[in-house]
């Protein structure tokens, strides 16, 4: 059985006994094609995306686990500085191949997605405008402009 | 012209000058070629047939040149003329126009019906396309020794139909003192390659005697060994000649916990538990797919090149 067949089996299992604190809250492969997935995870808490919930696309290379999955936010959901807004893509040091190790697996990537969301870089944004918020030292007015957004009723979860 | 034919080239100097020029100016030539018939072809027919319009152009210019009559460049450079093997006469057209033939053609057809050969037959035809291989490549190795130690023939097609060379005119002293200092050097490479050729053939001549002697002594003594040919890796042994350790049966490797039998990388129970320098454990497949993706162990991170693996036993 293939790599990926072997990791749905674990993520059923997995998101099943209902583990919260990681913050993945759904992972699963789009109309049983394992190579594309739809996942959702919860905000961390002590964040001002705490209590909301987030959509992601992934999707692996034949290689995979030789190269790692490409992650994305839906586009226009998620505010932070090293996410691309309008095409939710997600700079994340561990998902390019220079970075990747086959020993992880998705619900590694998402972990990491989630603590991403806590811990943004500004070294290496994708929202410039929000990271130079960030690049000038004002962390309160980047929380609090995520709590805004976050706010926003076209940003409104339903998920 | 006047040709003093006693006078046969017993350098290889001057046949590997000639040699070179006439790359030189086939090379060039195929360039020119090449033009043409990507013009009127295309790029991608002048890709895919590289080797056959190399062999065209070695047609093209020796037919232009020895079977018209006259020298290749290379020749009139250093002044070379064909005689036959006792240097006696000139060469007849014929004998040309079969050494051209060989000589262009030989090697294309020797590797092409090689192939036909092995692709053929699946299982046993393989082997002996490969001795047949070995043999070939032995006999353009003795030929090279031959040619660095007497300098009489620079191809082996030459050699098979016995075009030799004379020179175009008379030696004087300061030449032929020349020429001698610069023949040592090709006996140096002569002795070169006799004693990789030896390093290559005699330990297999000393095998296969040994392997007789010993086949006939076990006949005697109703074998008391095996074979010790079995540690000598000739080449790369199929997939069912290959003993697989399967960590899933418990005997194999008992001191591996059950808890670490497990492939982080295929997430099944591994198949050749291999070990990377740092000590992590991975099945040999998937730890091979990865290093050679990138050099380093997939859970440290530490180095851990392709060669650096061990296979577990």
């Amino acid at each position: 059985m293939s790599r990926i067949a072997k990791e749905y089996k674990k993520i059923v299992q997995f998101l099943s006994q209902d583990h919260q604190e990681l913050g993945v809250v759904s992972l699963e492969p789009i109309e049983g094609d394992l190579s594309r997935w739809n996942a959702v995870i919860s905000g961390p808490s002590e964040t001002p995306y705490a209590g909301h919930r987030f959509k992601l696309s992934l999707s692996l290379q034949e290689d995979y686990p030789l190269s790692p999955p490409r992650v994305t936010f839906e586009p226009g959901t998620m505010p932070h500085c090293n996410v691309d807004f309008q095409t939710g893509e997600i700079c994340l040091d561990i998902l390019t191949r220079d970075h990747w190790s086959p020993a992880w697996d998705l619900l590694h990537v998402l972990e990491a997605v989630v603590q991403l969301l806590g811990d943004p870089v500004p070294e290496s944004p994708l929202n410039i405008d929000i990271a130079n918020i960030l690049k000038v030292g004002d962390t309160l007015a980047y929380w609090d402009l995520i709590n805004y957004y976050m706010c926003l009723p076209c940003l409104v979860d339903d998920c | 012209m006047v040709v003093d034919t006693r006078i046969l080239t017993d350098r290889p100097l001057q046949l590997v000058q000639a040699n070179q020029k006439d790359d030189q100016i086939e090379a060039f030539l195929s360039g020119k070629i090449v033009e043409v018939v990507k013009n009127i072809k295309g790029q991608l027919f002048a890709n895919t047939h590289s080797l056959e319009i190399s062999i065209a152009v070695k047609l093209i210019y020796l037919c232009f040149t020895t079977l018209k009559g006259a020298r290749t460049l290379g020749e009139e450079y250093v002044d070379l003329i064909y005689v036959n093997r006792n240097g006696t006469m000139l060469v007849q057209r014929y004998k040309k126009l079969l050494f051209i033939a060989s000589y262009c053609l030989g090697p294309y057809l020797i590797s092409k019906t090689l192939r036909r050969y092995t692709r053929g037959s699946e299982d046993g035809s393989p082997k002996t396309a490969y001795s047949v291989k070995n043999i070939l490549n032995a006999l353009v190795n003795v030929h090279l020794i031959l040619f660095y130690f007497t300098g009489a023939y620079h191809d082996i097609s030459k050699r098979l139909f016995g075009l030799k060379y004379a020179l175009g005119h008379k030696v004087d002293d300061s030449e032929a003192k020349f020429r001698k200092a610069s023949s040592s050097n090709y006996r140096f490479l002569g002795y070169i390659l006799l004693l990789q050729g030896a390093g290559k053939w005699i330990p297999l001549m000393t095998r296969q005697l040994g392997s007789l002697t010993r086949r006939k002594e076990s006949n005697d003594s109703e074998c008391k060994e095996m074979p010790t040919d079995s540690d000598i890796i000739t080449n790369v042994p199929s997939e069912t000649q290959i003993i697989h350790v399967d960590l899933s049966d418990e005997s194999q490797l008992p001191y591996i916990p059950k808890a670490s039998r497990t492939c982080i990388l295929c997430l099944s129970v591994m198949m050749d538990p291999s070990c990377a320098p740092c000590g992590h454990i991975f099945c040999w497949t998937c730890i091979l797919n990865w290093t050679r993706e990138r050099p380093e162990c997939p859970l440290c991170r530490q180095n851990c090149k392709t060669q650096q693996v061990l296979l577990l036993r």
